[in-house]
């Protein structure tokens, strides 16, 4: 019988690894999300829009399509080549994070103050970056404690990756037969880091519900060019790799479509878990908030594992092979998104309120309806894509989509296998859509 | 609490609710199969069955590529209230290790029969069938085809242009297994640091061992055969030879299975161990993309030219029944070296 013994495995240098990428991808997103954040704020109508559907795409772009359309890459380059690949893949997909809650709780300092500065103080770069980070307010600091979170606690890449993490060593230690206690136990140091950075938050108190200040038009250019670049890297490109691939395997795959099942339970499981997570932000007064995003900020691996365990015990073993662990663990790990969500759409606006003021139905669907109804899409699709908790909960039968592709990539890039990726990322957006059209429809009829 | 919002959380609990309903309805009259075969493959051999029989199946796959929590440690877990009525294992030592824990239910049917001895637990606990052999996989367009020695195929102690699958589990594992057996402790110990030192890509798993050599990221690797036939298919400048160790042994790994103890739906599971042991499933496997090596008879004219050729490397394979110890002593010791 194999017993491990606890005191073999260390994690020390992996959570010293993962550390030092999480602090680079928090860095990165803080120089990043301030100005684009004013910048934001700045844009209106279709290119405010088209701005945020480009700052959220590589948020929520699936790891597997990313690493997927990337594996020749990743294969062939030498390993500081394949760190700095996942450096730059965890930066750009994460940053999004910190200008969201930079957009929520926007800089204390004024355009003008800041130009004054500029002006008057000449300073270099790293004083105008200290001045910055210091005028910053609560926002950047926010975000940087979230982005470093959801970086430090990253499993899927990491181990697609082959790269060392203490999440990527715990779930070795899980596999290789360590008892789960000890896994747990041996999760204590990151534990601690995460716990440390949370305990931070707390004690933090940031307004909500704050109406966002009234910016000038911004017409530059760089920041178009930012957005543009990044989700041409992080999710067109490997679309479109995808799609060419596919394009070979499409009429096999419509010949005989064997993922229909997975598409549909894993649909099934992402809308019980949005509705639930969004339920649960708008009901949950808002002292609670930080205790209701902790257990996902701990990040899917640690979480699944507990929530493995505790269904495990006596009493809650009726439910162990039932959907309940998994939706619970979807639906905490989708908390801290629905938070911010709810905190975004609760700011108030002179044109919101007038909208409310009035009667017309296209006026209260683009400002009121249409953001609010985004908020459950955004989080389905966050439930959708997820795979690490969904495979280790999924009930018996239940086979979650992504757990399959998994499963089925093992075996290097076919054009069948892409097709199947492509379809799987394809149709949840479709349902997304089709849901938006039927609520602005029954909006425009009330 | 606002109308709408009662309404929503209504309709998740329904939605969970029906959910629920349907799983358990499922689950309860299927029999349920743990799988660590790769789900491309094992899928049509298990509705084929289903056909067959009429028994409905719930399959839970596990693959190495995903490192999905680990089957066997899923069934030790659940071992007080076992959910898994038969567990297709893609390797031995782990059933072994279930054996061991007397968690098996041994059964000696009409497949178990024509499986040779050496493929399965006297006591009926366990059956192999259809296996894979550890390969060195080359690129041909780098070192061209002649079976190169690994150890000196590059100058000095360099090592960077080989590659090894994590051997933590899987096919590795068994390959650092008997390698502790026949070598002892310390040998195994000294060779495997002195590949780290010289530099070797260590990956998650067999195929991307295949695919740093299929991509001439790496002249040559240790793989399985079905990893290797991947990338043959794929058109790429690949070639095998069987790992051989002390003595010319190769090693060859089969698939096992097994009926849990305390399994709700025995009959049943009985008829799909049958059929998995059977000669059409093990002709089956051979055909597929993975070529599997038939271990019981089979005609040699249903077979693939290539699992004809592999067929040799079965009976000269070393024998993986007595390596459950060792299996515990080594990787308690990878164990700690992957915690520096």
């Amino acid at each position: 019988m194999v017993e491990i013994a606890i005191r073999s495995v260390s994690i020390l240098a992996p959570t010293a690894m993962a550390l030092g990428r999480a602090l680079i991808v928090a860095g990165l997103a803080i120089a990043l999300a301030g100005g684009l954040a004013a910048w934001l704020g700045a844009q209106r109508g279709r290119a405010e829009k088209w701005a945020w559907v480009l700052l959220l795409a590589p948020l929520f772009t699936p790891p597997l399509l990313i690493s997927y359309a990337y594996a020749r890459v990743a294969i062939t380059a030498p390993p500081w080549g394949r760190e700095l690949l996942y450096l730059a893949v965890l930066a750009l997909k994460l940053a999004p994070v910190a200008v969201l809650v930079a957009t929520l709780l926007p800089s204390p300092l004024s355009a003008a103050a800041r130009h004054l500065y500029r002006e008057q103080a000449r300073p270099n770069t790293g004083q105008l970056l200290l001045f910055h980070l210091r005028g910053a307010g609560e926002g950047l600091r926010l975000g940087a404690a979230l982005v470093f979170l959801v970086a430090f606690a990253d499993f899927e890449l990491a181990s697609l990756w082959s790269l060392r993490s203490w999440t990527v060593t715990i779930f070795d230690a899980q596999v290789g037969g360590l008892a789960l206690g000890d896994t747990l136990r041996l999760a204590a140091l990151p534990l601690f880091v995460e716990i440390g950075v949370l305990a931070l938050l707390a004690r933090r108190r940031p307004a909500a519900g704050k109406a966002p200040p009234v910016l000038a038009p911004d017409r530059r250019h760089a920041p178009w060019i930012y957005l543009g670049a990044v989700s041409l890297v992080v999710t067109v490109l490997p679309l479109v790799l995808i799609a060419g691939q596919a394009a070979a395997g499409l009429r096999s795959l419509t010949e005989h479509f064997v993922l229909g099942r997975e598409i549909g339970v894993s649909m099934l499981f992402a809308a019980a878990a949005a509705i639930c997570a969004q339920a649960l932000a708008s009901l949950a007064p808002l002292r609670f908030a930080r205790a209701l995003a902790a257990p996902g900020l701990l990040g899917a691996l640690v979480l699944a594992l507990v929530v493995l365990a505790l269904f495990q015990t006596p009493p809650l073993r009726w439910a162990y092979d039932t959907p309940l662990p998994l939706v619970l663990t979807l639906t905490a790990l989708l908390l801290p998104l629905a938070l911010l969500l709810r905190a975004l759409w609760q700011r108030r606006s002179p044109a919101l309120h007038l909208a409310m003021q009035s009667a017309h139905p296209q006026l209260r669907w683009h400002l009121h309806t249409r953001p609010r109804a985004l908020a459950p899409g955004l989080l389905f699709g966050w439930a959708y894509f997820e795979f690490t908790a969904s495979s280790i909960l999924a009930p018996i039968g239940f086979t979650p989509v992504f757990s399959r592709l998994h499963n089925l990539a093992h075996y290097g890039q076919t054009a069948v296998l892409s097709a199947m990726l492509l379809a799987a990322f394809v149709v949840p957006i479709l349902a997304v859509l089709l849901a938006g059209g039927v609520a602005r429809f029954s909006t425009s009829r009330r | 609490m606002p109308r709408r919002t009662v309404i929503a959380v209504l309709a998740a609990l329904g939605l969970l609710f029906v959910f629920f309903l349907i799983i358990r309805h499922e689950t309860a009259s299927a029999l349920v199969v743990y799988c660590a075969h790769d789900s491309i493959y094992a899928d049509e051999i298990l509705k084929e069955f289903e056909k067959r029989s009429g028994i409905p199946v719930s399959i839970r796959y596990d693959t190495e590529a995903t490192k999905s929590l680990g089957l066997t440690e899923l069934i030790i877990r659940e071992k007080d209230a076992p959910r898994c009525d038969v567990f297709w294992n893609n390797e031995l030592l782990g059933m072994l290790d279930l054996q061991e824990r007397r968690l098996l239910q041994p059964y000696r049917g009409s497949g178990y029969a024509r499986i040779p001895a050496s493929f399965k637990a006297a006591d009926g606990s366990w059956t192999g069938f259809a296996a894979r052999a550890r390969v060195i996989i080359a690129n041909t367009a780098k070192i061209g085809t002649t079976p190169p020695n690994l150890d000196n195929l590059l100058p000095g102690s360099d090592r960077s242009q080989i590659a090894l699958a994590k051997p933590l589990y899987g096919t590795t594992l068994t390959h650092y297994t008997v390698l502790w057996r026949l070598w002892g402790a310390e040998r195994v110990k000294a060779w495997h640091r002195e590949w780290h030192e010289g530099g070797i890509r260590e990956v998650n798993g067999n195929a991307a061992v295949k695919d740093l050599v299929a991509e001439g990221a790496c002249v040559a690797g240790y793989t399985d055969t079905d990893d290797f036939f991947a990338a043959k298919d794929a058109g790429k400048p690949v070639a095998m030879h069987p790992v051989r160790v002390d003595g010319g042994k190769t090693i060859a790994i089969p698939n096992t299975v097994a009926i849990i103890r305390g399994a709700r739906r025995e009959l049943q599971a009985q008829a799909l161990v049958d059929f998995l042991l059977s000669e059409e499933t093990e002709i089956a496997l051979a055909r597929s993309k993975a070529r599997q090596i038939p271990l019981g008879d089979v005609p040699e004219r249903r077979l693939p030219a290539e699992v004809r050729e592999m067929r040799p490397w079965v009976r000269e394979g070393v024998d993986l029944t007595t390596l459950g110890a060792a299996r515990a002593e080594c990787l308690a010791w990878l164990k700690s070296q992957y915690a520096p």
